[in-house]
């Protein structure tokens, strides 16, 4: 077309682009460092399943058509990439072609069949989206300006290559090629418009116009779709659409083997983090790169907001607002945050006390002067969330919402000793005692007095250990749990043991509430003393327990092969150990833990037990599975007072009443507690017993 | 022989039974018994803290301690202690007795133990008991200082009838304001309704209570009795009771000599708040409800017809 207006138009946006990405990549290197850079294949996978293949959008059964709608916006965009680079050739060389992509191969056919079957479906898609943004408007998306424009700029793009090609069509089939134009042509294959649909309807649109009339067409189209290309470029890293750059990177660094980031073993024992205020997350520098890299990959969707369980129920933790606080304070402070990370370089080198008190100084200056808690994100805010993860699972690009707040947990609790009150009761129980409630640690086998049930300490030769956790320990319901599990073990035989009054709680609650010091005391005195026992496989009645046992304690020595008692009937059912009668009266329903199923994707085996003792089979709930509703005591809410908005466990409770089932099955201590307690207010708890998947079996043993 | 200063519990103008209790163990000690009265226009409680058991009242009375203030009432206790040449001074368990304690031992250099629930003499050694680690042992602790600041346990002494005192009032100098803290007003609950950790007697309601109409059943006892009113946290989420009433793990923690559980089950949260008390009745329809696992007296019925006969009864005792 034109080499000279091609190459100016390239280097003014191609250099306009690479500067603003330099910037936004000199911020995230700023930032703290992380490790992604292992397991390059599962990394891989995980951007070819999540983010090439749009699992959590066209998986998505709540909101399949939107998701349909952008994973084809997004597949187009993956196809045009190929016809822009023969576009931007061609600027210089008139049928510019790329390798094996020529007239004289059949991909090149299929390529263009396929590039223009997708820009019409992509328009479509962009029509949709325009409507369902102005006339369905789901509530949990923000309507900006951004979005209309962006979907505008696509629509150009599309409607431009669209009417390019058209154009072409015409002047070579209605005018005669006056300008000896390119086009596919081969004997084999046919010529190229028959195999371009779209563009050849888009052709008979623009048929009314003469030769002349379409050529200057045809160049204005050009023009028309690269100029606004490389706008486009420009304009995707300013705003929720450095998505489109980000997103597949994003997934590909995504935390591996366990759903999210792990927090951090702190170093307790170092004085320097103390004076410095820096253990936890209190200012916008200590974010690692990889979490500035979820903000600028934030889409603002809002899905994260939709399924979680405190915005639902009008609390004020709304991920989405979160997220876009936690960005403007990153790029507010960009400039400051680069100079700090400098001097933070220079600060290995220098070994004069007075130089690095100095250098010190200087980093302090640069510190955001807000801190994160108080000023960019409340405490209602950060205190509200229960650690569910249903905002993670459900986001399409994986980021990772859970560490952060437990990171600013840990500096609000340790640093600033700001967290709500009441957790002072359950943090002093767990201090002198082992468990939240403060019972006497010596009442703690009290449960199991007549069962028979062996202590490590009477004889550690066994083949399990029973984690009963404290709930099963003190809690008077709970306590059936325990017992119903015992049977069920002592019934298939199995040669076991608990810790008994050496039990202490996992820490999971002080972990997730920010309390790290006094979560690392009792992971440190239970991982003594299970590595004295030789502890090596663990059957959990608790899933919060299962989880700190299997996934955190390994951070700080303490290795065991963990499953939960759910996993491990399972195994006893299909192994004939035990059988279950079919016989559980009435309609059932399963009410999936966070910690069993976001955390430790455990989902199949509940379901397989209750479906085999259930006469009238398994009903499910409608937030199931992944997107189960978490009860609302997760995240150390359980030990804290729920005075804002609705209570989460009655909002469950509800949902649950309405399926109007008979028995409600939990695999959860707390769920247990939340769930019954909310059956207690709506008084139907006689109508639907909420019981533990493990009396349930205990009661339908043959 | 011991000389023990006891610091009179006295709020709004009303001279509370705590210090009668300790004045009594005071006397069984066969010491020397004086208190501090410290408020505004108080003059007119001598005589009875003479009948309480004190031989000496040290009075500071004035307008500037009418309101509650760290500094200067430590310093009228201080100035007592001196006068009194006290070996022991012995504050009731009140969070003004726990702010003030601590500050009167520094000033006296003297040992300080708080939450005890004995004393006892060996000629001039002085040894108190208090439960630590939650209740699970005992520590015996022999004091060497020459003086001991103590703050007693709630129900620790009983008042015994008889042991009264001699009215021998002596003004004490009234201390300068602290300037680093003014208390400029004492805002209490709202409602009026006794404070639950500084009641004697709680008795809270739950479920069992179902509407209005049974919390104002449960209320009337505890007006009846002069009890703290708190509640369960079902009553509470269920909007009937105020939030600051709740009783429990993450509500109020209450140690009352009697606490009577209405209609409540006695799940493990209720029974982390009021495990302490010293002695627990509870009613209840479900005889197999955890509450009766603590309860050291228990009746398996329904609270409305348990009430009223509570209530009928409590006014035949009362004449």
């Amino acid at each position: 077309m034109s080499p000279l207006l091609m190459s100016a138009l390239l280097i003014v946006g191609l250099a306009v682009f690479g500067r603003t990405m330099y910037f936004k990549i000199r911020l995230l290197m700023a930032l703290e460092p992380t490790n992604r850079a292992d397991h390059i294949t599962q990394r891989l996978k995980n951007m070819v399943v999540i983010a090439i293949g749009q699992k959590r959008l066209v998986g998505r059964k709540r909101e399949w058509a939107s998701g349909i709608m952008h994973a084809f916006i997004f597949w187009g965009f993956c196809t045009l990439i190929i016809r822009s680079l023969t576009l931007y050739g061609e600027g210089f060389i008139q049928g510019f072609q790329l390798p094996f992509l020529g007239d004289e191969f059949l991909i090149g056919y299929l390529y263009v069949c396929l590039k223009d079957i997708m820009e019409g479906i992509v328009l479509l898609m962009v029509i949709y989206a325009i409507y369902r943004r102005a006339v369905l408007k789901p509530s949990r998306m923000h309507n900006t300006k951004e979005a209309y424009l962006v979907l505008g700029l696509i629509g150009i793009l599309m409607i431009s290559d669209l009417l390019l090609d058209g154009a072409r069509y015409n002047l070579i089939v209605l005018h005669h090629n006056p300008g000896d134009l390119h086009f596919f042509n081969n004997p084999r294959f046919g010529h190229e418009f028959l195999w371009t649909p779209v563009s050849v309807g888009a052709a008979s649109l623009i048929s009314g116009l003469g030769s002349a009339a379409t050529g200057y067409l045809l160049v204005a189209m050009f023009w028309l779709h690269i100029t606004t290309q490389l706008i486009f470029l420009n304009l995707l890293p300013t705003g929720k659409h450095f998505h489109v750059i980000t997103a597949l990177p994003n997934v590909f660094l995504k935390s591996l083997g366990y759903p999210h980031e792990r927090s951090k073993v702190l170093d307790l024992e170092d004085e320097a983090a103390w004076e410095d205020e820096s253990l936890g997350l209190n200012h916008i520098h200590q974010l690692n790169w990889k979490q500035g890299l979820d903000l600028y990959t934030c889409t603002e969707c809002g899905r994260c907001k939709e399924v979680c369980p405190t915005y639902t129920t009008d609390k004020p933790l709304n991920l989405l607002d979160f997220n876009d606080s936690l960005k403007f304070e990153l790029l507010e402070n960009a400039d400051n945050l680069i100079k700090r990370a400098a001097l933070a370089a220079t600060l290995k080198d220098a070994d004069d006390p007075e130089k690095i008190e100095e250098i010190k100084a200087a980093m302090a200056e640069l510190n955001s002067k807000k801190p994160l808690i108080g000023e960019v994100i409340s405490e209602d805010a950060l205190w509200a969330c229960t650690t569910c993860r249903a905002c993670e699972q459900v986001c399409p690009v994986t980021i990772e919402h859970v560490p952060r707040i437990i990171a600013m947990r840990q500096g609000q609790t340790l640093m600033a000793e700001a967290y709500p009150k009441e957790l002072n009761v359950a943090f002093k129980g767990l201090e002198r005692n082992g468990n939240p409630w403060g019972i006497g640690y010596d009442k703690r086998a009290d449960w199991a007095a007549g069962l028979e049930v062996k202590t490590m300490a009477d004889d550690a030769d066994v083949d399990y250990l029973l984690w009963v956790g404290c709930a099963g320990s003190f809690d008077d319901r709970s306590k059936k749990v325990s017992v119903s599990l015992v049977k069920i073990l002592q019934k298939a035989g199995i040669s076991f043991a608990i810790l008994g009054t050496e039990e202490k709680c996992t820490g999971d609650f002080a972990r997730r509430a920010g309390n790290e010091m006094m979560y690392q005391m009792v992971a440190q005195e239970n991982i003594e003393t299970l590595n004295n026992y030789k502890v090596k496989k663990i059957i959990a009645a608790c899933p919060h327990c299962l989880n700190t046992l299997k996934n955190e304690y390994p951070q700080m020595g303490g290795n065991y092969e963990v499953i939960h008692h759910t996993q491990f009937i399972a195994q006893l059912v299909s192994s004939g150990k035990i059988t279950l009668k079919n016989s559980l009266e009435g309609s059932l329903t399963y009410h999936d833990p966070c910690y069993l199923g976001r955390y430790n994707s455990i989902y199949d085996e509940p379901r397989s037990i209750l479906q085999s003792l259930s006469k009238e089979g398994l009903t499910e709930l409608d937030r199931k599975g992944q997107e189960s509703f978490c009860c609302g005591a997760g995240g150390g809410r359980m030990w804290m007072e729920e005075t804002i908005g609705k209570r989460i466990n009655l909002d469950r409770a509800e949902e649950i009443a309405d399926h109007k089932v008979a028995t409600l099955a939990v695999a959860c201590p707390f769920c247990l507690t939340m769930l019954e307690d909310g059956m207690k207010e709506l008084n139907k708890e006689e109508e639907i017993r909420t019981q533990d998947i493990a009396e349930l079996v205990a009661n339908n043993m043959a | 022989m011991a000389n023990i200063l006891v610091i009179a519990d006295i709020k709004d103008g009303v001279l509370k039974g705590s210090t009668a209790e300790l004045l009594s163990k005071a006397k069984q000690l066969g010491a020397k018994t004086a208190v501090v009265a410290i408020g505004s226009n108080i003059e007119s409680l001598t005589s009875e803290l003479a009948a309480a058991g004190s031989d000496t009242q040290y009075m500071a009375d004035d307008p500037s301690l009418a309101l509650f203030s760290a500094g200067p009432y430590a310093a009228c206790v201080v100035e007592a202690a001196k006068a009194f040449d006290a070996n022991m001074i012995w504050f009731g368990f009140s969070e003004t007795g726990k702010t003030v304690a601590p500050r009167v031992a520094a000033q006296l250099d003297a040992a300080c133990a708080t939450e005890i629930t004995d004393v006892t003499l060996d000629g001039e050694q002085i040894q108190v008991v208090r439960p630590a680690i939650a209740g699970k042992v005992i520590q015996r602790i022999k004091v060497n200082t020459q003086i001991l600041v103590a703050v007693v346990r709630a129900g620790a002494f009983e008042a015994t009838a008889g042991l009264t005192g001699t009215e021998n009032a002596v003004k004490l100098a009234i201390p300068a304001a602290d300037l680093r803290a003014v208390i400029k007003e004492i805002l209490s609950d709202a409602s009026g309704d006794i404070d639950l950790a500084d009641a004697d007697i709680v008795i809270s309601v739950g479920r069992g209570a179902k509407d209005q109409a049974g919390i104002d059943l449960v209320k009337g006892l505890a007006n009846d009795l002069g009890a703290g009113f708190g509640s369960s946290r079902a009553m509470v989420d269920s909007g009937l009771m105020a939030h600051n009433k709740q009783v429990g793990q993450t509500g109020k923690i209450v140690a009352p000599s009697l606490y009577m559980a209405m209609g409540i089950s006695g799940a493990i949260q209720h029974l982390a708040g009021m495990t302490g008390s010293k002695t627990i009745l509870a009613v209840n329809k479900d005889p197999e409800a955890p509450i009766f696992n603590v309860a050291d007296y228990g009746i398996v019925g329904d609270l409305f017809e348990v009430v009223p006969i509570l209530q009928e009864e409590i006014k035949k005792i009362r004449g």
